[in-house]
């Protein structure tokens, strides 16, 4: 096995499901993922080593993912978000034995209702989201890949999962109290 | 006296271990107290298994699609000539200077009836250096028709053409795409390609794909190709490539990049092809 193929077989998964999330098709996660594996290898020449490859890595991804993003709301081709789920048969339902027994989440928490979830976030919301939870970067990382100031990276994952919950609460796959849907709400003692 | 909305940040950091001691001791006071954010760190936690939960596996094909590119690309590389040789080539060849334009240049133009000194007059952009063929001493012209890649372009390295551009390709049996997919395969130079262009460009995939439309029609069979090159193009850091054979009159390309048209084919005067780039 080349090297490039042992980089590509150990990235390839995490940057297709960032790739998948940010975009929520499948087709264009391929896309996305190729044309990011793609660049990186032709660039490899401009990695210079002063922060982790992935690090490099997923900075591609990220500005493949926000180009992409973009010619595909340019030209109209695909909505952003599908409203009819029935040519996705996957779509099955998360594990449970990943929900603790005292989750919020029900278990009609799906899979499509995450993803829906995921593409009602604005885009940089998303996607350092993403980075945050699929590939587990520190702050001070995504806001290397960003180029962000870690502040921002902070208050930007916090109104990321803020909107998550909240868009999830009225969609009806989170069960909680009242009280719970307003995350962010007035002080109490 | 501090809101909820400072403590549910301080909990998307706990969350993240991204939180000093001091802010966890203050965040926990505060939640001993506070049922609502309570429920958020159950909340935000739930969120965050339940992300890294769902990750499904890449397709195959990712990886070998992106494996194949790279292959061809390598491919590509070791068949470049050395810069120096590149910049001897510009020195020697000034006069012969091959101008394709490889932005609404599609092949038809190149051979159509427009005539390719009224293209370049619009914008010509891309150069490439020539071969000193005894019957190409001045160069055709052809252009783009995006006056953006100009300056770009104009500031690119003169690309060399090598002086058997016309050379007969040794004989083969086997058709141009089992050839060249199994050179690819081997990771070899196609053994009948007589000559290599070079087109170097960036941003312009677009515009090279229009190259490569033709109109389906027949190989000629049991025919052996009067001529044969390999047209390769580095499009926005990927290599492409197109297969060029004359039959007689007839000039069929392949593409090698595209895996649902493999076989591009057009027909084309061969004597009208050379006018074009020899004059």
């Amino acid at each position: 096995m080349t090297e490039e193929q042992i980089l590509v077989r150990e990235y390839e998964r995490n940057v297709y499901n960032i790739a998948l999330r940010m975009s929520g098709d499948r087709e264009d996660a391929l896309d996305i993922s190729q044309e990011s594996f793609l660049k990186a290898y032709h660039s490899l020449h401009s990695f210079r080593g002063d922060s982790r490859f992935s690090v490099w890595l997923y900075r591609i991804v990220s500005n493949t993912c926000l180009d992409f993003l973009r010619e595909r709301k340019r030209r109209a081709e695909v909505p952003l978000v599908r409203g009819d789920d029935a040519d996705e048969p996957e779509q099955t339902e998360i594990p449970d034995e990943s929900l603790s027994p005292e989750t919020l989440f029900e278990r009609n928490l799906t899979r499509e209702a995450l993803r829906r979830g995921l593409m009602s976030l604005p885009e940089d919301q998303r996607k350092i989201l993403l980075l945050r939870e699929i590939e587990g970067f520190s702050y001070e990382e995504i806001a290397d890949i960003l180029s962000l100031e870690s502040g921002t990276v902070k208050s930007r994952i916090f109104r990321a999962r803020k909107k998550l919950c909240e868009f999830l609460i009225e969609d009806g796959n989170i069960s909680h109290p009242s009280s719970s849907t307003r995350t962010g709400g007035g002080d109490k003692p | 006296m501090k809101d909820c909305a400072y403590y549910q940040e301080l909990i998307s950091r706990l969350v993240d271990r991204e939180i000093t001691p001091e802010e966890g001791e203050e965040l926990a006071a505060h939640a001993r107290e506070c049922e609502e954010c309570r429920a958020v760190y159950t909340a935000f936690v739930s969120l965050s298994d339940t992300l890294c939960a769902g990750l499904v596996d890449p397709p195959e094909e990712l990886a070998e699609n992106v494996m194949a590119e790279i292959r061809r690309a390598e491919l590509w590389k070791q068949n470049r000539r050395p810069r120096r040789q590149m910049r001897r080539w510009a020195a020697l060849a000034a006069s012969a200077v091959l101008v394709i334009g490889v932005g609404a240049l599609t092949l038809p133009r190149l051979l159509g009836a427009k005539g390719a000194a009224k293209a370049a007059n619009s914008e010509a952009v891309y150069s490439a250096e020539a071969p000193a063929e005894p019957a190409a001493a001045a160069a055709g012209a052809a252009a783009y028709d995006t006056a953006a890649v100009s300056e770009e372009a104009a500031e690119m390295a003169p690309i060399p053409v090598s002086d058997d551009f016309a050379a007969p390709a040794s004989e083969t049996t086997k058709s141009e795409q089992e050839m060249i997919h199994e050179a690819i395969a081997r990771s070899e130079e196609p053994e009948t390609v007589a000559d290599i262009v070079d087109v170097t460009g960036q941003g312009r995939g677009r515009n090279i794909a229009a190259l490569l439309v033709g109109t389906p029609g027949e190989l000629p069979s049991g025919v052996t190709p009067d001529h044969r090159f390999l047209l390769r193009f580095d499009i926005d850091g990927v290599s492409s490539q197109v297969l060029i054979s004359v039959y007689g009159e007839k000039v069929f390309y392949i593409s090698l990049s595209g895996e649902e048209s493999d076989m591009m084919l057009s027909d084309y005067g061969w004597s009208s092809l050379r006018a074009k780039i020899y004059n």
